[in-house]
């Protein structure tokens, strides 16, 4: 396979013309959409308006009687209670979370209704509302255990929505960001009515640490050069899987393919060759796009270690899915006439690229588009890298990857199943 | 060593080699000729187990290929009609990468690359891109990458079509010294007659998918024993004396060339003075007059009424 492999990247690295093409294309594309498009998911000017609902089914201040309660008796010296104690008034986690909802900024995105559970619950599932922010009794006394005392919290915070949204998940960033600047672990659980209201998973807010409260950052909508960058590596990732079956073609029609069958070589090998010289040339562009857009238009400022770890993870599975298209590309070449193997990838490409995101923002398409959308590779690879910049939440990221791994195997699998056997090609 | 029997092969309905039996013996250098579309590439292709014969059977010492079609790869070299090579590569990676996949690696690869550039005598350029090769040059490759895994059979498909002399030289040279010096088994085909009357020492002539004659050179000169060819050149074209020469009862074809007329004339017939008391009649002024022993191309228009190169 190493053989196989290593014509094939020679072979796209003599192609100057074609290999600057696949590189600078995206990057051409990604600068002038941003420059010309700079605020459509832009942060200053938020399209997203939202409803939600306000319920409080804790009492604070019984909540922090009963905290100072529980300070007694562990070998604290008066002073140190004291001191708990009166930070404890001062904390009071449902007047910090209150005072955000009542704040201007958050306003901008959201009408906060205060109500009863069951009214919220009616009003969510007329549609009305986006998602109902709960805080459920316990919470002042265990989030202040969390906050003073290092404690394990045991109440988290909880957004109910019916479904997913962008709206929801603007409303679990902002929550997410501000318990974050106030530099404590505060956990968030999230129930949709999709997952039968089973907690989706809290926002580890711990992971991402970010110091003092002056960082209070405004809402982590995805930016239009983030955007731009994302759709167009993914989607250019598509044309290089069809350049190397554009190759596979070359190579069948002027007969080198039969001189490799003529040397006994089996056709799994050129194959295997095929997805592993496309792995490389995927990443490679996807690695100079991500790179050149990061520096040139400061794509992900002050982003830590573990974020681009996971930002490469994405990269690495998603290359992997393209040498799986680019076989089952390779595969159809091979059994189909040239100019029919052409119009078809160009229409899968085209018809992926459409859903996936590629042309047009996915926000712009009609639902059940975008229910499709999700399952093409681009589109599935694109969402995964949204929820990682958006929320960073790292077993999401965990699950995006090995879905998009299993999805990228699978189709090397059925590329290589797809190649004509031997003698009837 | 290579035999194939009752070999065919249909296309949609359409047959390309219709129960060809040919066999080659070890050290042997044999023609197989014909006409485009006579079938020799696709016989190629079955005997290297490329394609699937419809019927008929490939063996190779006595063993058939169908049934284990890895024991030919070893013995076999293939030039295929077509420039089977990555123009975008040069002749050294081009020849580094068949190598590689027939198994050769390291010093024993080098050694052999260079051996059969040094055969096809493009050795200076191997650091070249194929994309820049003259026809002549990518025909020369083409065969060096088929020889690389030292085959102990090699088959030619046309290797001389639509190149300068000097590469056709090369070429033929190269043929020449496979098989005379390293007693390489040699298939040749071509649709040039001078060709494998040159290297050849049997030929199957080949014809709609058939082959509808074969043997020796002397043996199949035989074929036209009752016949010789008369070249007559004149002076100045006359159509009165080539009409009457046409009438003539021994002659049995004329055809009219450049600078004078080309007969089939039955042996042993007074046709000189024939001709020449013709010539006579018509104020015609004879400038060369040569009998030839026949040629295949000659062969080929008896047998099949037809031109090789049509
Ligand atoms: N793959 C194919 N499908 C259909 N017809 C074919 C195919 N290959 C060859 N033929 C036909 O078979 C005949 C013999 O072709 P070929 O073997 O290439 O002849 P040659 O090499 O003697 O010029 C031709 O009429 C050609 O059109
Ligand atoms: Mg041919």
């Amino acid at each position: 396979m190493g053989i196989f492999f290593r014509k094939d990247f020679l072979t796209y690295w003599r192609d100057r013309k074609e290999l600057l093409i696949a590189i600078l294309m995206p990057l051409v594309l990604i600068f002038v959409m941003s420059f010309a498009l700079p605020n459509w998911f832009g942060n200053e000017t938020p399209s997203i308006h939202m409803k939600i609902g306000f319920v409080v089914e804790d009492d604070a201040a019984s909540g922090i009687a009963a905290f100072k309660e529980s300070l007694g008796g562990s070998g604290r010296t008066e002073g140190e209670i004291a001191a708990l104690a009166a930070a404890a008034d001062d904390l009071n986690p449902v007047l910090l979370l209150r005072g955000l909802l009542d704040s201007e900024e958050f306003r901008g995105i959201a009408e906060v209704v205060e109500t009863d559970a069951a009214a919220a619950l009616g009003q969510l599932e007329n549609g009305k509302w986006t998602a109902i922010v709960t805080i459920p009794a316990g919470y002042t006394q265990s989030g202040l255990g969390g906050m003073l005392l290092g404690q394990e919290e045991t109440v988290p915070l909880r957004i109910t929505a019916e479904e997913t949204s962008m709206e929801l998940d603007v409303l679990r960033d902002v929550l997410g960001d501000y318990y974050r600047s106030l530099n404590f672990s505060m956990a968030i659980d999230t129930v949709t009515k999709a997952s039968g209201f089973v907690p989706t998973g809290g926002v580890d807010t711990a992971l991402a640490p970010i110091g003092g409260i002056e960082q209070v950052e405004g809402f982590r909508v995805i930016t239009s050069s983030q955007y731009f960058t994302l759709s167009m590596s993914v989607l250019f990732s598509m044309f290089m899987a069809m350049t190397t079956a554009t190759k596979a073609m070359t190579e069948k029609r002027e007969h080198v393919f039969q001189r490799i069958l003529l040397s006994g070589a089996r056709p799994v090998q050129y194959v295997a060759g095929k997805a592993m010289s496309t792995f490389c040339m995927t990443m490679l562009q996807a690695v100079i796009a991500f790179l050149v857009c990061h520096f040139v238009l400061n794509l992900f400022p002050g982003e830590s270690l573990s974020f681009w770890l996971g930002v490469s993870a994405l990269v690495t599975v998603y290359c992997i899915g393209m040498a799986g298209l680019a076989t089952i590309f390779t595969s159809v070449t091979f059994r189909l006439k040239e100019d029919s193997a052409s119009g078809l990838m160009m229409i899968v490409v085209m018809v992926f690229g459409t859903l996936g995101g590629g042309f047009v923002p996915v926000y712009v398409l009609p639902d059940w588009m975008r229910g499709i959308g999700e399952w093409t590779p681009n589109g599935m690879a694109l969402a995964a890298y949204t929820d990682w910049i958006q929320q960073g939440i790292v077993p999401d990221l965990y699950k995006s990857t090995v879905l998009l791994l299993i999805f990228s195997v699978a189709a090397i699998i059925v590329g290589i199943a797809m190649f004509p056997r031997k003698g009837r090609i | 060593m290579l035999e194939t029997v009752e070999l065919g092969k249909t296309f949609k309905g359409k047959t390309a080699v219709d129960g060809a039996s040919i066999y080659l013996e070890e050290g042997e250098a044999v023609g197989l000729l014909g006409p485009n579309g006579a079938g020799k590439s696709t016989m190629i292709s079955m005997i290297a187990s490329l394609l699937k014969p419809t019927f008929g059977d490939v063996r190779l010492n006595g063993q058939s290929v169908l049934k284990n079609p890895a024991m030919i790869r070893r013995t076999l070299g293939v030039v295929p009609q077509e420039i089977a090579l990555y123009a975008e590569l040069s002749a050294y990676e081009n020849l580094k990468f068949f190598g590689r996949i027939y198994g050769l690696k390291g010093k024993l690869l080098e050694t052999k690359m260079q051996e059969v550039l040094e055969m096809v005598g493009l050795r200076e350029r191997q650091k070249e891109l194929i994309r820049t090769f003259s026809g002549g040059m990518k025909r020369r490759i083409n065969i060096a990458a088929a020889l690389l895994h030292d085959p102990k059979l090699v088959i030619m498909d046309e290797p001389t079509v639509g190149i300068d002399p000097q590469s056709r030289n090369h070429i033929l040279d190269t043929v020449r010294l496979l098989n005379r010096e390293k007693g390489t088994t040699v298939l040749y085909t071509s649709h040039y007659m001078e060709e494998v009357e040159q290297l050849c020492s049997r030929v199957y002539i080949m014809d709609h998918g058939q082959i509808i004659a074969s043997g020796t050179h002397n043996e199949l000169g035989r074929i036209l024993s009752g016949e010789d060819t008369l070249y007559v050149k004149m002076s100045a074209p006359s159509p009165g004396f080539v009409h009457e020469l046409k009438s003539l009862e021994s002659v049995r074809q004329a055809e009219e060339t450049g600078d004078g007329v080309k007969l089939i004339v039955a042996k042993q017939t007074n046709i000189l003075s024939e001709v020449v008391g013709t010539a006579d009649r018509h104020k015609v002024q004879i400038l060369n007059l040569h009998v030839h022993s026949p040629s295949l191309e000659d062969v080929f228009l008896h047998l099949t009424g037809r031109k090789l190169r049509d």
